[in-house]
């Protein structure tokens, strides 16, 4: 039995006279991977912004497990299981790598606003923090300002931020954005792992990504859903490859729309 | 504001190892040997007191990313109510311990910085500084109007001797005033630490940082400002009551915009980066307003320049400077820096003396006869015609050439360091 | 009874376009380079200042004009020379940088002219009555401070309406990073920007600073009632200046004239052993310098971004 995780009922969202976001409909179901593609300007980290609480939509719902988050704030949501990444990486810069991995899991593990305990002494908070150092490869990057990372080990970190709460829902806006082969490979190895037995929505431009991922995708055009269904029959959807992809069936672009 | 490091090292918050802790147990316990007149006594008393002060300030500041302009309110208030308390138990015959009064200072620090943050917390960055600024005034005004409490202009006052005193006949003598200071300033320290060690202080840490993604780690930043709003107004308190108790006395001043600009000096100055930073900046203000008052009618006015120096020049506070410095006595590479630094050396102080020459013979300028009073000064034992235009220019060219020659030297020592942070990488087995 | 009405309005009025001259100027800076010029007041005092001694030394006519633009001079030069290194530092270091040029002004200005107030005079030329209402004359010098305003506002408003350079610096109001992208030179506009915003501020204080009076402590007492006009207005908003400038200039007056006690206003009459007594039993008109941070207050409360603000992101 599949429980829908994330539901979006006729989302619209304008900013003044332009409507960004024009009734979006989508279902997500518990454990899927699901990816969210289409060109720029289609509003997709708007959709994000809108399910994660970062603005409120102009219309519609969003229920996350059955309960309506359409109107609640950003750390209401947080709390009640779904978190996101950002495209732009957003992370603590003057803390070390372990301290941003620290605080992100400080909430879920109950340590509200405590100002009489030494954080060193919380076991289990160490204990989490050092294992989410491991799932993603940065340990040797322990103790450095998260400001001074390289690239791809910010882009590491802000994965790793975004599951330290152990949400269940996780949103990942364009992971693999800027990223070299490699770094990409390692990035999508990553996703794999923390996102085992999690609900996975993602944005991302990377069609090899995209395709090798997504259980299933939707495809987002000027703010409306045209299409969600299985990675093999997006990529055989004439509407799709007339909006979106721009090529015939046999002639499939790595990167879709510019990064 | 945090320190942009140039280096990766590894604690941004304090200073490494437990060598600083140890030279300051060492001053705060020597010092009153090697001072001990009661002038000097009086000094590093007030240089407690602000000591705590700063460092409730930099809770705020430094660690929270919330610049206030009006923090003196819970400093004052703390510093009103520990009077009233101290004249109250007197009269009515309580035997509160006197050298424990600090702590209703404290408490009402507490309740007024809880109902104000959480009133002022509700919005962050200028916002706030420009709020607090309001509210600040507003207090300072209703000081003055609410006379029976407040005491009006010339304050309230009392006698710390009197009342019951649980250590000996405490703050009957300077020394025994020095204790108590040091005692509660130690205290404070050490609580204040700790903090920034917990979870609550590690959050805020976070929230100043990037205040968007703590919501999205599942914090709400104005929860988490309102409750450090509210220990840094108990820390206030606390410096406002040792203030009271330690000068008899509290005037609406105490309240005002002028020393909650004075904390936020000392703090800038100082470094709101680094957890000691707010201590030498406390000592260094506090001891430029003492020596340098005794000298010069211009000493407000060093204070301001050093400040918008410091600004521009050394954003990471006197404490950053010497922990930029750690890492290059580590790795013994000091030596490339010395001679930089000597070139240097010449040009710096020679601007620093022409400035201050200029500065005092302006200050020989009266302004309410608009002319030079007197016909010449004594500026380091020499007799200076102030009416010269001659004077005047020939200190110009002097400031000019220092200049000049000033960022001459600059270049050295950005090469020297240059070349500094080339060694440290190449022995720490970095890439370059 | 109306002509009480009338003259606080005209009072409030004049009050109120004064503190609009300085916040406007604060502003105009805030909204092109994002800082906060915490040395917008002190800019107003050294207009007032500059003022004085130049009508000393000549007459009204040429301190209303000189003055001034000595203020902006001195504030593109302080851009140039010295707030221009901070920029890269964030707002944060911009506002300590302005925090700290405020309080040299104010040794400046207590060093050259002395710590108590001078005797900067209403210009004999303008020292007559305009007209009466029931009894009550209302000098000319006010009408002419409240045509200045006007007058400078129509000028703004042209300049930045219909020169290029005005144009320029609208398109920055909305997309400051546009404007440098697109080849402006971005130094000489800051260093424009902040010397108008002070020459505006200057502006203020010849006019007003005979009227109100010129001592040191000028920009202390007026600087925080400008920071709540851009609040209550909101931050960045020309309008919302106005409107809160307006508010505050008529409510304070308003409240001058009133000699009851705050308690018999509310209907309490004089109150005796209740904590905050004094306060209540204070006539309004003493209070009236203190009522622009109530209204914040409530405004904080009420609508946080300001009458006329975005909501912060």
């Amino acid at each position: 039995m599949t429980t829908t995780a994330l539901q979006l009922q006729d989302v619209r969202k304008h900013f003044g006279p332009a409507e960004i976001i024009r009734g979006v409909d989508l279902e997500v179901s518990s454990g899927e991977r699901h990816a969210i593609i289409g060109p720029n300007g289609a509003g997709k980290s708007t959709l994000f912004n809108l399910i994660s609480g970062r603005f409120h939509p102009s219309a519609g719902h969003i229920r996350l497990k059955g309960d309506e988050i359409t109107r609640r704030s950003a750390f209401a949501i947080a709390r009640s299981g779904l978190s996101r990444s950002f495209q732009v990486t957003n992370i603590f810069h003057n803390l070390t790598v372990f301290e941003n991995l620290r605080c992100a899991v400080l909430w879920s593990l109950g340590y509200r606003y405590n100002f009489w305990r030494r954080i060193k002494a919380l076991k289990d908070v160490q204990a989490r923090a050092t294992e989410l150092l491991e799932l993603t490869h940065l340990g040797p990057r322990r103790d450095l300002l998260a400001g001074e990372l390289p690239y791809a080990d910010q882009r590491a970190l802000e994965i790793g931020i975004t599951i330290a709460g152990g949400a269940d829902v996780i949103l990942l806006d364009e992971p693999t954005a800027g990223m070299s082969v490699e770094e990409t490979e390692r990035a999508v190895a990553l996703i794999q792992r923390v996102s085992e037995g999690k609900t996975l929505l993602m944005v991302e431009h990377d069609m090899e990504v995209v395709f090798g991922l997504a259980d299933r995708i939707s495809v987002l055009v000027y703010g409306q859903i045209i299409a969600t269904d299985t990675p093999e029959a997006i990529r055989s959807n004439s509407e799709v490859q007339k909006a979106y992809l721009g090529e015939t069936p046999d002639q499939e672009p790595r990167h879709a729309g510019s990064q | 504001m945090a320190t942009a490091s140039a280096h990766r090292t590894r604690p941004r918050v304090g200073l490494q190892g437990l060598w600083p802790w140890a030279l300051l147990a060492v001053l705060f316990l020597g010092l009153p040997w090697v001072f001990h007149s009661n002038a000097s006594l009086t000094v590093l008393s007030l240089i407690g007191i602000n000591i705590v002060f700063a460092l409730s300030y930099n809770m705020l500041f430094g660690q929270t990313g919330l610049l206030s302009f009006g923090h003196a309110v819970y400093y004052g208030l703390g510093a009103y109510f520990t009077m009233h308390a101290l004249n109250g138990f007197v009269a009515a015959g309580i035997a509160y311990p006197v050298e424990f009064l600090p702590l209703v200072g404290g408490a009402v620090g507490l309740a007024f910085g809880a109902v104000l943050g959480f009133l002022t917390t509700r919005r962050a960055g200028i916002t706030f500084a420009l709020i607090s600024l309001g509210i600040g005034v507003l207090v300072a005004s209703l000081a003055i109007i609410l006379r029976h409490f407040f005491g009006g202009d010339g304050g309230l006052s009392g006698d710390p001797t009197q009342g019951t005193h649980w250590f000996g006949d405490t703050l009957a003598h300077q020394i025994q005033v020095y204790y108590f200071v040091a005692a509660w300033c130690a205290v404070c320290i050490v609580a204040v630490y700790f903090y920034t060690k917990t979870p609550l202080g590690h959050i805020a840490n976070a929230v100043r940082d990037n205040p968007e993604r703590a919501e999205f780690i599942g914090y709400n930043p104005h929860q988490v400002r309102f409750r450090v709003h509210t220990l840094a107004g108990l820390f206030a308190g606390i410096a406002g009551g040792m203030a009271a108790l330690t000068n008899g006395i509290v005037t609406p001043d105490a309240l005002g915009f002028v020393t909650s600009g004075e904390v936020l000096m000392m703090v800038y100055i100082g470094g709101a980066g680094i957890f000691f930073g707010p201590i030498i900046g406390a000592a260094i203000i506090t001891f430029m307003q003492v020596l340098l008052s005794n000298y010069t009618n211009a000493w407000q006015l060093y204070i301001g320049l050093f400040f918008v120096a410091v600004v521009m020049y050394v954003p990471g506070g006197v404490a950053n400077l010497f922990k930029i410095h750690m890492p290059v006595v580590r790795y013994r590479q000091l030596g490339r820096l010395l001679p930089a630094y000597a070139l240097m050396l010449t040009p710096a102080s020679v601007f620093i003396l022409d400035l201050v020459f200029m500065v005092q013979m302006a200050y020989q300028f009266h302004s309410s006869s608009q002319i030079f009073l007197n016909q010449s000064f004594s500026f380091l034992g020499i007799g200076v015609e102030v009416h010269s235009g001659l004077t005047w220019a020939l200190a110009l060219l002097i400031l000019a050439a220092a200049i000049g020659a000033g960022s001459l030297a600059a270049r050295y020592v950005n090469r020297a360091w240059d070349d500094v942070a080339a060694h440290i990488k190449a022995a720490r087995g970095e890439a370059p | 009874m109306l002509d009480n009405l009338i003259f606080t309005v005209l009072n409030g009025t004049m009050y109120g376009l004064l503190l609009f001259l300085i916040s406007s100027g604060l502003t105009l800076i805030f909204s092109i380079m994002g800082v906060l010029n915490f040395a917008q007041a002190s800019f107003y005092m050294l207009g007032a200042y500059f003022g004085f001694q130049l009508m000393g030394w000549s007459n009204y006519w040429v301190a209303l004009i000189v003055a001034p633009i000595l203020a902006g001079l001195l504030g593109a030069g302080v851009e140039r020379f010295g707030l221009s290194k901070v920029h890269s530092r964030g707002h944060v270091a911009e506002l300590l940088f302005t925090f700290g040029l405020s309080y040299l002004i104010l040794e400046g200005v207590k060093l050259g002219w002395g710590v108590s107030s001078v005797n900067y005079a209403v210009p004999s030329a303008l020292d007559f009555s305009l007209f009466s209402v029931g009894g009550l004359s209302y000098p000319a010098y006010r009408i002419f401070m409240m045509g200045v305003s006007v007058l400078v506002f129509v000028f703004l408003y042209l300049f930045l309406k219909k020169t290029r350079l005005g144009i320029i610096i609208q398109a920055a109001l909305t997309h400051r990073d546009m404007v440098g992208m697109l080849g402006h030179n971005i130094p000489r506009i800051f260093m424009l920007v902040f010397g108008i915003g002070c020459a505006l501020a200057g502006i203020a204080g010849v006019i007003g600073g005979n009227i109100l009076v010129t001592e040191p402590s000028m920009a202390l007492s007026l600087g925080p009632i400008i920071f709540v006009v851009v609040v209550v207005g909101g931050m960045g908003s020309l309008g919302g200046a106005l409107i809160a400038s307006l508010l505050i200039g008529i409510l304070q007056n308003y409240m001058t004239n009133i000699d009851a006690t705050l308690g018999s206003v509310i209907g309490l009459g004089h109150v005796q052993h209740v904590p905050l007594a004094e306060l209540l039993n204070q006539p309004v008109s003493q209070l009236a310098a203190i009522m622009p941070y109530f209204l914040m207050i409530v405004l904080l409360l009420v609508r946080p971004q300001g009458l006329m603000g975005t909501v912060e992101a």
